[in-house]
């Protein structure tokens, strides 16, 4: 399936169908990391419950230094 | 102490998390400087290059994070960011920047109080980071702004603070925290240049 994160396209492999596991599939999975889907910022019980579709834009950010 | 909205801290000093050589200074420069609150910006992940991340570096328990919504350029960016932010579940205290002026990275007045009423209708805590412009600071106060953030002099330039007058406007008129915010300089370099602590802002 190829959705479109952080601006560019990728292709995610079959078991890759929600955001939890695309969260694991980058490793991400004990990490503070937010998430937009399609728009919508999601909290963390939401990113257990959404489910991805193919051409989904997602963005995943996270903090960093800054002042 | 210092209040802002619902927090209240010990200290009147908010640090930023950016340039810091390695974590191991980072992490003693935090302990050293006894704050409360640690400002953080966000940024999309290198998915083919993840690195550490910051703020697992540091013991989240002991600190409130301030993000920030640096990147942004309009009020609709800024909120944006601002519900990222707040969907980590771990802060609901936003700084509001949207930048004006990429070379001087000056706010825009006008899109930072319009994400400014935006947050507050949508509880968030905010700071809006401001020009030192004493109406600015009073209509941002007005829409219910928790604190205000005016600016000493354009982000990294290290002049200090540029315009003691309107800053001194700005904080005796305010009934909310004052916190000045960008341009200050190292701490060794502020003696010389103003005096934040004589003008009681935080």
């Amino acid at each position: 399936m190829e959705v479109i994160i952080n601006q560019q396209k990728r292709e995610l492999p079959n078991h890759v169908t929600t955001i939890e596991q695309l969260r694991e599939h980058f490793g991400l999975q004990n990490t503070v990391v937010m998430i937009e889907h399609n728009g919508k910022a999601l909290s963390a019980d939401e990113q257990n419950d959404t489910h991805i579709t193919a051409g989904d834009q997602i963005e995943m950010v996270r903090f960093v230094g800054g002042g | 102490m210092l209040t802002i909205g619902n927090y209240t801290f010990t200290s009147r000093l908010l640090l930023g998390t950016g340039k810091y050589p390695n974590a191991d200074i980072q992490r003693e420069a935090v302990k050293a400087s006894e704050t409360n609150v640690l400002t953080f910006a966000l940024s999309r992940i290198d998915l083919d290059n993840i690195g550490p991340d910051p703020i697992e570096q540091l013991d989240r328990n002991d600190f409130t994070l301030l993000p920030n919504t640096a990147g942004a350029k309009t009020a609709e960016e800024a909120v944006r960011l601002a519900r990222l932010a707040r969907s980590s579940g771990i802060c609901d205290m936003i700084k509001v920047e949207v930048i004006g002026d990429p070379p001087t990275l000056l706010p825009d007045p006008v899109e930072t109080l319009k994400a400014t009423e935006i947050l507050l209708a949508e509880g968030f805590t905010v700071l809006p980071y401001l020009s030192d412009d004493p109406m600015l600071a009073l209509r941002a106060e007005q829409l219910g702004a928790h604190a205000i953030m005016p600016g000493a002099s354009p982000i990294g330039s290290g002049l200090g603070i540029t315009n003691p007058y309107n800053l001194q406007l700005i904080i005796e008129k305010a009934n909310v925290p004052v916190i000045v915010d960008a341009g200050v300089g190292a701490h060794m370099m502020r003696p010389k240049r103003c005096n934040t602590e004589r003008m009681r802002c935080c």
